[in-house]
């Protein structure tokens, strides 16, 4: 292989210091009454603007955030909300339910376990497949 | 920088997956086995690197690395890139499955930019090279990503916010890539860089 593998490592390494920051994403959490808008990295959405929708997806509240992110929702028929902050963020949350999501360090070790061992291991199969054939055609 | 499903059209997001796997056909032609470890590492960096973010203005913005995978691997990097997108995609739920297409359109623009900007300012040395093709791949996929806005009848503002908003990101993104490559050289792991010029 041309390129040394420990070199190869500072990449991932340097990048790996950046682990503590989290995924950039809009997500909506409900607060008794508030809906609050926040992006995955822990940063309140305050310039987001917040659409409620009733089961026949018909527009029954609608508001912008507060310096918090967050807005009071006035319409109790309402079931699902729908923000966007109008530079590319959006998010959709259904009224009453609660999302549990596996930690980020978790998912990113794992997606970087998969990445790595498709890249190192592909070749290693690969060439145990091209041996085989190969001791096949001599046998 | 990411797209989520349901902001732009069908035909967009169609038309972006389109050209999107146009590119990343032509980057993954002639692929040889013994580029898959190079491939992966840099997809791995490029996975996590969304992670850097900075609040800013009432949004939040983030570094991509994608100059960083265009100075590394060429051609490549768009290949690599569409695989990270839809790994942020499965792992994050970053951007969506739909406009994946279009999110990795502009970043892998981004990416075969600052390729193009490394190899054209290669003679201002490894210090001021690796710095402009950061800058420059981070001015192209702003500019994709503010253009994609534009098609999708989002106001000329928010374009325009976007491209404001992520201004110190670009100045930022070409100086942390400046480093790396800094930093991969005095680590006398220069063949990392060299390796691809020939891709």
């Amino acid at each position: 292989m041309p390129v040394k593998i420990g070199s190869l490592c500072v990449i991932v390494l340097l990048s790996l210091v950046s682990l503590p920051g989290q995924a950039h994403r809009m997500l909506l959490q409900q607060e008794g009454e508030k809906i609050c808008a926040v992006y995955d990295d822990g940063t309140t959405a305050s310039l987001a603007r917040l659409y409620a929708y009733n089961a026949s997806d018909v527009l029954v509240d609608q508001g912008f955030s507060d310096e918090a992110g967050c807005w009071v929702l006035s319409d109790d028929a309402a079931v699902y909300v729908v923000a966007t902050d109008g530079l590319g963020h959006r998010a959709v949350l259904e009224l009453g339910t609660e999302t549990g999501e596996i930690n980020r360090w978790v998912r990113s070790v794992v997606g970087v376990f998969v990445l790595l061992g498709l890249g190192f291991g592909l070749p290693r199969v690969l060439s145990r497949r091209s041996r085989l054939s190969a001791g096949g055609k001599d046998g | 920088m990411h797209l989520p499903d349901g902001l732009v059209s069908a035909p967009l997001a169609g038309a972006g997956l389109t050209v999107s796997a146009i590119l990343t056909v032509w980057a993954a032609r002639s692929l040889r086995a013994d580029e898959l470890p190079r491939l992966s590492m840099v997809t791995s960096a490029l996975f996590v690197g969304s992670l850097f973010h900075i609040p800013l203005m009432g949004t939040s913005v983030h570094f991509t690395l994608v100059g960083l995978a265009g100075i590394l691997l060429g051609r490549r990097s768009f290949l690599s890139v569409a695989v990270a997108v839809l790994f942020q995609f499965v792992f994050f739920r970053h951007g969506g499955l739909a406009v994946w297409g279009l999110n990795t359109l502009h970043m892998g623009l981004g990416a075969l930019a600052g390729a193009y900007a490394f190899a054209r300012f290669r003679g201002l040395g490894l210090r001021w090279a690796p710095f402009a093709a950061g800058w420059v791949s981070a001015v192209v996929k702003v500019g994709a990503f503010s253009g994609t806005l534009l098609l999708a009848d989002f106001p000329a503002a928010a374009a325009a916010t976007v491209l404001v908003a992520h201004g110190p990101v670009i100045a930022l993104e070409g100086l942390l890539i400046g480093l790396v490559v800094s930093g991969l050289q005095r680590a006398k792991a220069g063949d990392i860089i060299d390796a691809s010029k020939n891709r």
